[in-house]
């Protein structure tokens, strides 16, 4: 229309009457206030840049307030004349594209800040390589950091300049629990391949030129107009989809690897019904599967997102296997109580940490030194490097998860010692005021954190060591002593190692070692 | 010092410029007696006589191309194409003459002539009335283009194109024509073609644009919460483009939101995106945005609200790429 | 050796019915009957209320600038007189709308079109007119190409095409002519010379004399004729059409008429044009001599003028009502329209434009949800 429509029927707001123009100077009124007039009456004379000429009234009706006095310069789009009440005789002005534009710019005005897309379309973070953008890569170089071994706590996994100097700070490439991220935008979704075609339906006939459809009747016309699917036709969402978020586990040193640790990927969220075309990156099926109302959603990012991080890093490098024992602990048993009555309090885990001292430690005499191990450099050029000490990693159980507070030079250590030591650092590790150095540079790790329930278990080995034990829940059981059958103690053991470094004879022998040691106590 | 709108600077300007230079002249469809259908030239013809402000047959071609000869014999034309709907016929002289007779003849043959052209939507025209082509004359070599989207600017930049020794297309945004007001000095001054403007300075995002949106992104900046600081630039000249001013700006920022009405695909938008990208490459901390009209016609006015890139748009994009 | 004569011809001038409503007894006789100058004249009447309303709707803010045919009629309807109507092509400029309006074209669409509503040029199927035309003269090379295309296909089919006097000044007008007289189309150029291209008169448009002799130099049979004068189009139209249908190629007729309105609502006309001259053209009316032929023939009075009157009235009127009644068009007309099969680009674009800045990404806009249902 030539100008804006008042949303009151009953206002005439003065229209453009020539293409741009701003104001018209009313030169004479042609009605009072309180005449009647016919549609298309004259109203008034006024005078534009482009002509002088009369305003004819848009319907018919009873003039209530004509705005403006002879002489005055009115501008378009304010009120000119106003009528009373709903006039009668011919149409009042439709609603104009005007009232159609203010409802889009509500529409649009009601957009989610921050909906910018986290990825390029079609790409999730690939193994090995880190998202970012071009400003933080080149602050990665210059503070001579590798991006790629960077954890990154943006969105969709992207490295931040924040991460690069937590990661500087803590050392490098011994991957270090990230400083928590702050909070990411809520439901950013990551795209669809949004490159692929997809075969749209066409209008409802092919035209030859000049000989379009006929007019139809103007109500069915949307329908006519080509759109032959379904929504085609109907008005868009206006709003996205919101993200569903796998619900994350708890971090077990021993889980099944890959099952829920997922690697850098936020998680492809997938609309309903929509259909991804073969192009796209198939969305995880569990997560597809799993995806309902009252999932509880919890942001993969932070302290969690780093140890999921670690673990998938360590079983993507050391090739797990375990073997699996159990030892008669009832002797141990029957010390600890001596202990205890004693006024020492111990648990079975300084003992155990202890028999693997033993085992493990060269200076200590233990002779599978192999099992206290890492592997250097990469590529062509590896070294295996045994440790001269034993650092002992305990898993320890957070409210933020795994934690790995370190002993140092565990096998200078006794019993006692160790048990001490223990206390220690898994208080500090809850408590989080352990300090860095102390959550870090283990040789060996024990995991006794099934010990609650459950009896052999697959763990993964804490990176970069090559072994790990897992401690299963002691248990009352039948034990064999002189031919007899009498109810003792058992204790499952299960020992994880990489068998990139550790063949399964060694890593049995050294169990077996283990078990001996745990079964004659007074050696320890 | 007047306050004036477009219509009433580029008046000034002709004016005062046929006053000064006597090979000046001006020619169109109805800019003589008419004054032009926007009266752009009102009272030209008036004051300068039939010669020299002249109402022409109806031929776009027949216009451009004899102000090519006239431009190389001495004269300083500045012909008007009614509409740019109506730059058709007159594109062949443009572009494969006007633009290349300097070239062709190692500059023993050079056009000297300004084509003012009317350009952009939101006045509900009919068809043909409301198109951008800045990016097709830009990409044609030899020509200048410039849109100055203020009465301040429009002024400047006109008395610089008639008395540049090249061809220039001189688009006047006419949603703009009588919409805004500012003091014009009456003294001689000139806008240099090829330097852009910094509207106002910012650290967050640069918005980039030119013409009548300029107003759209200068009104979705008053609605950004208060901490949003935005360095917005007029580019006023589309071709040569002031590279130096939009990077620096970007190089601060690191995120762009680029704004034009013309359609998206292979607008100028794409070409800016593409220096920042080149030239701001490690500064960058969002993708470069675009807000511009979609890849079809311009909609009668029923439905050309959808489609102009105005300020909810552009608010729109400025907080996409600040949550990036 | 003395000069000899290499071409030589003269322009006609034909008129029938003076504007005092007299009839040139022999050219008018058993030219129309009663009965189709009567009808001619209702029709008359109505368009021009049309053309009246159309103003005030403009001057209202109801509708966009319009370009008013006010004094045009008889040419418009004395040549669709002679076209047939779904068989013959009407390829109009934007002041012939009585022409349209006969050949089948809905009245509201014009109204429709320049309410700035892409519906108003969906021309129904059967009905051969092209959409109104706003850059000048690009159309009739279009209206060459129609008829050479009927010509080739064996169709017993003639385009007509009007075009003002302005148009006749664009390149595209020589080269649609030229083609023309080539290809040897069946076709009529219908040269509707109101005086003034908005206000550049005809004096300053071309050097010639007049506007039927620029057919000369593309070997098209022409003629000018008073276009105020509904008998002398009708003939002469009628006899393009029959050389035309004989395959006798196309011919030029220069309608002189007089445009009594501004250019457009945009434009006013005091700006350059004398009011005696506009008063000497509306003694001249085609409205005027018209309904006094018919009085004089005894077959109007004023009884039957108010009744005529009131009847334009109220079809003018039914007609803007249906104009404005129409439904909002639908948005996504501003993309469906642009290829026969959407681009998948393109097709992002119109499936995001309202919820981001521009089509960036379609999970954006719960296009999923829409894909569902």
């Amino acid at each position: 229309m030539a100008g804006k429509v008042s949303s009151d029927p009953n206002i005439f707001l003065l229209p453009d009457i020539g293409e741009g123009l701003q104001e018209a100077e009313l030169i004479k009124w042609l009605v009072k206030e309180g005449d009647t007039v016919e549609e298309q009456q004259a109203l008034a004379e006024v005078e534009t840049d482009k002509a002088l000429t009369e305003i004819p009234s848009p319907r018919a009706g009873t003039i209530k307030t004509l705005h403006g006095a002879d002489g005055d310069s009115i501008n378009v789009g304010e009120p000119f004349v106003s009528y009373e009440g709903a006039g009668g005789g011919a149409s009042a002005p439709e609603p104009t594209a005007d009232n159609g534009t203010a409802e889009t710019a509500r529409e649009d005005d009601g957009t989610v800040v921050g909906k910018m897309s986290a990825d390029t379309p079609g790409l999730t973070r690939q193994a090995g390589k880190a998202l970012a953008t071009p400003a933080v890569r080149r602050k990665a170089r210059e503070m001579g950091v590798d991006i790629n071994a960077v954890p990154g706590s943006g969105i969709g996994g992207r490295v931040l300049e924040k991460d690069l100097v937590a990661f500087a700070s803590s050392g490098g490439a011994s991957a270090k629990p990230a400083a928590p991220a702050a909070p990411t935008p809520a439901a950013a979704p990551a795209p669809a391949a949004s490159t692929t075609r997809r075969p749209m339906p066409r209008p409802a006939a092919p035209q030859p030129q000049y000989q379009p459809q006929p007019m139809p009747q103007m109500q069915q016309q949307p329908q006519q107009m080509g759109y032959g699917m379904p929504q085609m036709g109907m008005p868009p969402m206006g709003m996205p989809m919101p993200m569903m978020m796998m619900p994350v586990p708890m971090m077990m040193p021993y889980g099944m690897p890959g099952m829920g640790m997922g690697g850098g990927s936020a998680g492809v969220p997938v609309a309903p019904g929509y259909v991804p075309a073969s192009a796209r990156p198939i969305p995880d099926p569990a997560q597809q599967s799993l995806a309902s109302a009252g999932d509880a959603s919890t942001p993969f990012k932070g302290v969690r997102k780093t140890i999921a991080n670690r673990l998938r890093q360590s079983v993507d490098t050391a090739v797990h296997f375990t073997v699996m024992d159990e030892a008669d602990v009832t002797d141990l048993d029957a010390l600890r109580r001596q202990f205890a009555e004693a006024g020492t309090k111990l648990s079975f885990l300084p003992f155990v940490a202890s028999a693997v001292c033993k085992t493990m430690a060269p200076r200590v005499g233990g002779r599978f030194g192999a099992l206290n191990a890492r592997v250097e450099g990469s590529g062509d050029d590896q070294t295996i490097v045994e440790h001269h000490a034993v650092h002992l990693g305990i898993a320890t159980d957070t409210d933020a998860g795994l934690m790995v507070p370190v002993i140092r030079d565990a096998d200078a250590m006794d019993t006692v010692g160790l048990s001490d030591a223990i206390a220690n650092a898994a208080n500090g590790a809850r408590t989080r005021t352990a300090a860095r150095e102390d959550l870090s540079g283990s040789t060996f790790t024990i995991s006794n954190v099934g010990s609650h329930a459950g009896m052999f278990a697959t763990p993964v080995i804490n990176a970069p060591e090559v072994g790990i034990l897992a401690v299963g829940k002691v248990y009352d059981a039948v034990v064999v002593r002189d031919g007899q059958a009498v109810v003792g103690k058992k204790m499952p053991l299960s020992l994880a190692c990489d068998h990139r470094v550790v063949d399964g004879a060694t890593a049995a022998l050294a169990l077996a070692e283990i078990v001996k040691m745990l079964q004659e106590p007074q050696g320890l | 010092m007047a306050e004036l709108n477009l219509v009433q600077s580029i008046n000034l300007a002709l004016a005062q410029e046929m006053e000064r230079d006597d090979r000046v002249m001006v020619l169109g469809e109805d800019v003589g007696l008419n004054g032009g259908v926007f009266r752009v030239t009102d009272g030209l013809q008036k004051r300068f006589g039939e010669d020299r402000v002249v109402d022409t047959p109806l031929a776009e071609s027949g216009i451009l191309g004899t102000s090519i000869g006239l431009a190389s014999n001495g004269m300083l034309p500045v012909p008007e194409s009614q509409f740019e709907g109506f730059l058709g016929p007159a594109y062949d002289q443009i572009v494969h003459h006007a633009g290349r007779m300097r070239n062709r003849t190692r500059g023993a043959v050079t056009v000297p002539l300004t084509v003012r052209v009317p350009v952009g939507g939101g006045i509900h025209a009919p068809e043909l009335h409301s198109d951008s082509p800045e990016a097709i004359y830009s990409h044609h070599v030899g020509v200048k283009v410039v849109m100055p989207s203020t009465p301040y600017d429009a002024k400047g930049l006109l008395l610089a194109a008639i008395r540049d020794p090249d061809p220039v297309v001189f688009f006047e945004p006419k949603r703009v024509y009588r919409s805004y007001k500012e003091h014009v000095p009456e003294d001689d001054y000139t806008v240099e073609i090829g330097e852009a403007k910094v509207l106002s300075e910012g650290e967050d995002v640069t918005v980039i644009t030119w013409g009548a949106t300029v107003f759209q992104a200068l009104a979705a900046l008053d609605e950004l919460p208060e901490d949003v600081s935005v360095e917005l630039i007029d580019m006023r000249t589309i071709y040569p483009m002031d590279e130096d001013t939009i990077v620096e700006s970007v190089q601060k920022t690191g995120r762009c939101v680029l704004v034009h009405e013309a359609a998206r695909t292979a607008g100028m938008g794409a070409e800016i995106a593409t220096i920042l990208q080149e030239k701001c490459f490690l500064h960058l901390e969002a993708p470069v945005q675009r807000v511009t009209g979609f890849d079809t016609v311009m909609p009668y006015y029923k439905l050309e609200n959808h489609y102009l890139p105005e300020a909810p748009r552009i608010k729109e994009a400025i907080a996409q790429v600040l949550a990036y | 050796m003395p000069r000899t004569v290499a071409y030589k011809t003269q322009i006609q001038h034909l008129s029938v019915l003076d504007e005092n409503g007299k009839l040139d007894s022999k050219l008018g006789k058993d030219l129309l009957s009663d009965e189709q100058v009567q009808q001619s004249y209702e029709h008359m009447t109505v368009c021009r209320q049309y053309d009246e309303v159309a103003f005030k709707l403009q001057r209202s803010g109801r509708m966009g600038t319009f370009p008013q045919n006010k004094g045009q009629e008889a040419a418009a309807i004395g040549s669709a007189l002679a076209a047939r109507k779904g068989q013959d092509w009407l390829v109009p400029a934007y002041r012939e709308n009585a022409a349209l309006f006969m050949h089948g074209l809905p009245m509201h669409s014009v109204l429709t079109y320049w309410m700035g509503d892409e519906r108003g040029s969906q021309i129904p199927e059967g009905v051969k007119i092209t959409p109104l035309s706003v850059p000048i003269g690009t159309h009739m090379l279009h209206a060459t190409g129609i008829a050479w295309a009927a010509k080739m296909r064996k169709e017993d089919s003639v385009t007509l095409t009007y075009f003002g006097d302005g148009a006749t000044s664009e390149g595209d007008f020589h080269e649609a002519a030229n083609f023309a007289g080539v290809v040897q189309a069946p076709c009529i150029f219908i040269c509707q010379n109101n005086s003034w291209a908005i206000s550049v008169p005809r004096e300053k448009q071309t050097a010639s004399e007049t506007f039927a002799q620029k057919a000369l130099a593309y070997g098209i049979p022409t003629i000018q004729v008073d276009g105020n004068d509904l008998f002398a189009m009708y003939l002469a139209t009628k006899e393009a059409h029959d050389r035309a249908r004989k395959g006798e190629g196309p011919t030029f007729i220069e309608a002189v008429t007089y445009r009594l309105a501004d250019h457009t609502t945009a434009d006013d006309a005091s700006r350059y044009r004398d009011t005696s001259e506009l008063d000497a053209w509306k003694a001249k009316d085609p409205l005027i001599r018209l309904r006094k032929y018919l009085e004089n023939k005894g077959l109007w009075d004023d009884e039957k003028q108010e009744a005529l009157e009131a009847k334009a009235k109220a079809i003018v009127q039914e007609v803007v009502k249906t104009a404005e009644e129409m439904p909002k068009p639908d948005v996504n007309d501003i993309f469906d329209y642009t290829f026969a099969e959407i681009p998948e680009s393109l097709r992002v674009q119109r499936d995001t434009m309202r919820t981001t800045s521009l089509g960036q990404n379609p999970d954006q806009a719960g296009l999923g949800a829409r894909a569902a249902r």
